[in-house]
């Protein structure tokens, strides 16, 4: 990123190459629309590019990315109006991933029903599930972007794996 | 009680999903993995080219006008000012337009003018400095008077002292006192002094007083006729400026038998030496 703040265009092509998928997957899963997925990620890197001269190599580039993004996420989800909110929450998740023909097998499957239970979690918990899962963030880096205690990461950690855990039950004890 | 710490069954998940050693992390990592379509890379990297072609502000340098521009301005504004307050200063008028009130001449000790640099300064800035003296102690008598009743008959008021003083003052040949001050009165005063000088009775001044005469220069049985008035009214002084006055118009003139009562008293005679030394 230093790179690229310095006027280096392929170095930046490297760090989205890197980053592209799993901050997409972040995104998809965290607002549960591939739609919304797609503008976030796009809104995203640019804002990483606007803030190219902010970014000081103190702390990983992954945790500075992901600090972007769990603002843009968390700005998205809370712009929406408490009613589409409820209904979102009670409902499915999104359908683009799962009832796609190809996907169609892999629904009756555990992994499935993994991320039909990851998109019901409440937001906290789905995005520390996610940071940890795409980010790679530590539990420090996971804090800092959520601007929580570590003891709470571990908390809402511990509590999205017990349901996801529970999910799984019948078919991994 | 100060055995090995005791794990929850939560806790050991939590470690098991840290170490991604977890059945829930496992499960996921097998589960489709969507990569990001390849429709969204070309605005991404469009938004990031472009940028390149645009510095960011924040680390440009400054450029040297813009360092500049803040004190440039402050010091332009300063001389700016400076130079018009010495310009008030400088001009009375002006500057009781703009301030409401001249300096007074204690707090502004300023050695009135000679008339030799009176005589060697331009002709527009003695005719200014001038007409703002005339405007200044006009407004200043007209505060202090209290207000008087207008005389019905026709007398001339006394001359002001320093009417007399601008009589004084060596002027161009070919116009009487009256006449000349009444001009310059006029080019001096604003409108509505104008107006008192160009005919309603009983003005207040020496110079709006009827003139003798309207040509050459007044004559005698007209200054004579005046000092009378003003003997007759008691204002021995006054009529006893106004014939020396008439004497620097007429210096040989020979005064009526009841007007040389006037005159001051014949000075007693110089000494020969001091006379003698020219």
């Amino acid at each position: 990123m230093v790179q690229y703040a310095s006027g280096n265009t392929t170095a930046f092509e490297e760090i989205y190459r890197r980053h592209r998928d799993p901050l997409y997957r972040y995104f998809l899963r965290g607002a549960r629309s591939e739609a919304a997925a797609a503008d976030l990620f796009q809104e995203c890197w640019a804002a990483v590019v606007r803030a190219r001269t902010g970014y000081r190599p103190t702390a990983r580039f992954a945790a500075w990315l992901y600090r972007i993004a769990h603002s843009k996420l968390v700005d998205h989800v809370r712009s929406r109006t408490d009613a589409m909110l409820t209904l979102e929450d009670t409902a499915e998740p999104a359908a683009a991933e799962f009832e796609r023909p190809d996907r169609v097998a892999e629904a009756a499957g555990v992994a499935a029903r993994l991320l039909r239970a990851l998109a019901l979690l409440p937001l906290e918990q789905r995005t520390a599930f996610l940071l940890r899962e795409e980010g790679e963030l530590s539990l420090e880096e996971i804090a800092e972007v959520t601007g929580v205690g570590r003891e709470t990461v571990k908390s809402r950690l511990r509590y999205a794996l017990a349901k996801l855990r529970e999910e799984l039950s019948d078919v991994r004890p | 009680m100060s055995g090995p710490e005791r794990h929850t069954p939560d806790d050991k998940l939590l470690e098991e999903f840290l170490d991604g050693r977890s059945p829930v992390a496992k499960a996921y990592r097998a589960a489709s993995r969507p990569a990001a379509p390849p429709v969204l890379d070309d605005p991404v990297l469009k938004i990031a080219r472009d940028a390149q072609g645009h510095p960011v502000i924040v680390n440009a340098r400054p450029r040297p006008l813009r360092r500049w521009r803040v004190p440039l301005a402050l010091a332009a504004t300063m001389v700016l000012g400076l130079g018009i307050v010495l310009q008030l200063q400088q001009d009375r008028a002006a500057y009781e337009v703009v301030f409401g009130k001249a300096p007074s001449p204690a707090a502004r000790p300023v050695a009135p003018p000679s008339p030799a640099v009176e005589a060697e300064a331009p002709a527009p800035m003695a005719a200014e400095r001038a007409a703002a003296q005339e405007l200044a102690q006009g407004r200043q008598r007209a505060a202090e008077a209290p207000p008087r009743r207008e005389p019905k008959r026709a007398v001339p008021p006394p001359p002001v002292a320093d009417e007399l003083q601008s009589a004084d003052v060596p002027h161009a040949a070919g116009a009487s006192a009256p006449e000349r001050s009444g001009a310059r009165m006029a080019e001096a005063a604003p409108a509505e002094q104008k107006q008192n000088l160009e005919g309603r009775a009983a003005p207040q001044t020496f110079a709006t007083r009827p003139a003798p005469a309207a040509d050459a220069r007044a004559r005698p049985e007209e200054w004579f006729a005046q000092m009378r008035v003003l003997r007759d009214d008691g204002r021995i002084d006054e009529a006893r400026q106004m014939l020396y006055a008439f004497r620097r118009d007429y210096p040989e003139h020979e005064l009526p038998e009841d007007l040389r009562d006037l005159e001051p008293p014949p000075a007693p005679a110089a000494s020969p030496s001091s006379s003698g030394d020219r």
